[in-house]
């Protein structure tokens, strides 16, 4: 796998060690990934090793430009971060094999309840980012069932009548259709 | 045969050596005495100090109390959090709920804006024998409202509380209001507190204490839901705050090989630490996922740390507590007791996990799991979201309560959920407060109504299963446990729904 893979022996060192690779990361060519990605991505790659202790990133680009899945468990909202004027949604979704996304950097998305109800509130993906994670403590990187893959989010959602969307932590992300491209001679398509 | 001299001469540094071992002992037996001595020296100062206030000072007190108060600030003084001085009933309740004896009547409760209903009947309570079921409402407990400020002395579960107790109780399933005699005794209170089947082939057991009886309740739980079909298992050590070492030792037994060390006790005086090792196992080689939070301590810990240390489990959740000190009561006299702290536990690597006095990494103690969340606490999710304002939360409660009853009563379908929940959804969207006319804000409304209102019908309904599933969707822990045991497995599938158009208000009436 051509994919950059980060692992260090305590948490804090890999947090150090995504800070530095990361540029690398996402300097590899990526499809469907907006300007704001180098910026984004190394929060979301902190994110990422804070909570999975041994977790590896890997390149988006070894994934891309496979299409996107729309089947499946929606990707879950599971940390939220208050800004001024926005908040920062990190979101994942998981499962046992090496799978393709199911949001593109620049989608715009809506959030649904834990419930299904849907929010009219919208987001918008800023970066995304592939990973694999341990499931058994003496995961080997030759076995591939030790590992669950996953593909992480960083959503910006801004302040809906200036109140924080802190609520939001366990809502799911739900795709919405890109507008269809205006023609410049009106026809129909 | 005469000897000669230099053959006698042997005899020389025996004799030395007689004569220093015997004035070595006579001067340790001397010390010995005279440590003795001060000791009761000691003692009688602190007799005559209390002879002397009880005497001289201006406010005095009796000299049991004199002497009590005197122990108490001995232990104050050790800075050993855990030292305790114990009266009788102090000393029972801590004997009872480590040997898992329940005194209460076996209710949780829930204060709502009827009054107080029934959230959870404790199986084997004298509660559950009476017949209560979730979601009765208590109007009175011995004639004493519970509407009314004064109720809540009838929670009280020391040996002075009535043997037994009249409720009047409001029936959900059936509308009535009957007076139930609850008896008022000891009950076993079970250590597994939540068990079942989160998907075909995931176990969840939630071990919520380390009494007399935990490994064996815990041993028999895993069993059933393996009989059953599981292949793996989340044990959730959540809020459980310990209890006896012992039992933490049997517990992470149970899926490590016989023989293993799963903890050492270190005490006093520098001793080599003894090994606790494994005598009987089960389970080697299940997959395991164990959740863990700030409130999982002591024997809990042990059980994590042990299953962590030998690469069998991963944890998730937030750092735990940090216990590693174990304690031991002594009896004074029938009256007091002393609780101590008397040795310190090792992980099987050897590591102490006792939190300490400070700041930073090194004072925290502690496990800090494998997968950290945000939030990893278990949370009531019958409840309104806290921070909302009162009178929302209040409303919500109430619509909540009535449309369960409702669709109790009218017998909605609860298979599937995602067809209960469009149902209850569809009546919420038209029952948003004015207030909530703002679509994101109503949406957010009726998310969390119809959660309380789902949970509500499945505690009626005893769907405890049922009711464990959909936790799981409200629950971080659960989810990320469960990503880890079977990834990508979504517990009770959502229909994501737009809100209906708010077309008139409606109001369902309380029976």
């Amino acid at each position: 796998m051509r994919g950059c893979r980060v692992r260090a022996g305590t948490r804090i060192a890999r947090i150090g060690l995504v800070g530095v690779l990361a540029p690398a990361v996402v300097s590899q060519p990526v499809a469907a990934q907006s300007a704001a990605q180098p910026a984004a991505t190394p929060v979301l790659d902190g994110w990422i090793a804070a909570r999975y202790r041994g977790a590896q990133l890997v390149a988006d680009s070894t994934v891309s430009p496979a299409p996107m899945v729309h089947t499946g468990a929606a990707p879950r909202v599971e940390t939220v971060r208050a800004g001024q004027r926005s908040d920062t949604l990190l979101a994942v979704h998981v499962g046992s094999q090496r799978a393709a996304p199911m949001l593109a950097a620049g989608n715009r998305v809506r959030l649904a309840g834990p419930s299904g109800t849907i929010s009219p509130v919208a987001a918008q993906v800023r970066s995304r980012r592939l990973f694999r994670a341990p499931r058994t403590p003496d995961a080997s990187s030759a076995t591939d069932s030790t590992w669950l893959y996953g593909w992480a989010y960083l959503v910006v959602v801004p302040h809906v009548d200036g109140r924080p969307t802190e609520r939001y932590r366990g809502w799911t992300l739900l795709a919405t259709p890109e507008p269809a491209p205006r023609r410049r001679d009106g026809a129909r398509p | 045969m005469a000897s000669s001299p230099i053959r006698r001469l042997w005899l020389l540094p025996l004799t030395v050596s007689g004569m220093v071992a015997a004035f070595a002992a006579g001067r340790w037996s001397e010390r010995r005495e005279a440590e003795r001595r001060n000791e009761w020296a000691e003692a009688r100062l602190l007799s005559s100090a209390v002879d002397s206030v009880r005497v001289h000072a201006l406010d005095s007190l009796p000299s049991a109390e004199l002497i009590r108060r005197a122990v108490s600030g001995m232990l104050r003084e050790l800075h050993d959090p855990y030292a305790a001085l114990l009266r009788p009933d102090g000393y029972e309740r801590y004997r009872g709920s480590l040997l898992g004896e329940g005194k209460g009547l076996g209710l949780q409760l829930r204060r709502g804006p009827h009054g107080v209903s029934v959230a959870a009947v404790v199986p084997g309570s004298p509660a559950a024998s009476s017949g209560i079921r979730p979601g009765d409402r208590i109007l009175a407990v011995d004639g004493v409202s519970t509407a009314s400020d004064g109720w809540g002395a009838q929670a009280d579960s020391t040996a002075a509380a009535p043997a037994q107790h009249l409720l009047t109780v409001w029936r959900a399933l059936r509308g009535d209001t009957v007076p139930v005699v609850v008896p008022r005794r000891v009950w076993h209170a079970p250590a597994v507190a939540e068990q079942g089947l989160l998907s075909d082939s995931v176990a969840y057991v939630r071990l919520a204490t380390m009494s007399a009886s935990a490994a064996d309740e815990l041993e028999a739980a895993v069993e059933a839901q393996v009989a059953r079909g599981a292949q793996s298992l989340l044990l959730d050590l959540r809020g459980n705050t310990g209890g006896l070492f012992e039992e933490g030792v049997k517990a992470a037994g149970l899926f490590l090989p016989r023989g293993a060390v799963v903890a050492s006790l270190a005490g006093r005086g520098g001793e080599a630490p003894q090994p606790h090792r494994v005598r009987r196992s089960r389970w080697l080689t299940l997959p395991l996922t164990v959740l863990v939070d700030a409130n999982t301590a002591s024997a809990a810990e042990v059980i994590a740390a042990a299953l962590r240390d030998y690469d069998r489990a991963l944890l998730v959740g937030s750092p735990t507590y940090g216990k590693g000190l174990v304690q031991r009561v002594v009896r004074l006299s029938p009256d007091l007791s002393l609780r101590l702290t008397t040795a310190r536990w090792l992980t099987p690597k050897g590591v102490a996990l006792e939190r300490r006095q400070g700041r930073g990494d090194s004072a925290r103690g502690g496990l800090v799991p494998d997968v950290v969340l945000d939030e990893a606490r278990r949370r009531d999710v019958a409840l309104a979201p806290s921070g909302w304002p009162t009178p929302t939360t209040v409303a919500m409660d109430q619509l909540a309560d009535s449309l369960a009853v409702h669709a109790v009563r009218d017998g909605w379908t609860m298979r599937p959920l995602a067809l209960l929940e469009a149902r209850m959804q569809a009546a919420m969207a038209q029952m948003t407060p004015r207030p909530m006319r703002d679509p994101v804000a109503r949406a957010e409304w009726v998310a969390e109504t119809m959660r309380m209102a789902t949970v509500r019908v499945l505690e009626v309904e005893q769907h405890a299963e049922a009711l464990l599933r959909y936790r799981a969707r409200h629950d971080a822990a659960l989810r990320a446990g469960l990503d880890i045991l079977e990834p990508g497995t979504a517990v009770v599938t959502a229909v994501p729904t737009v809100l209906p158009p708010l077309v008139e208000r409606r109001a369902l009436t309380m029976p």
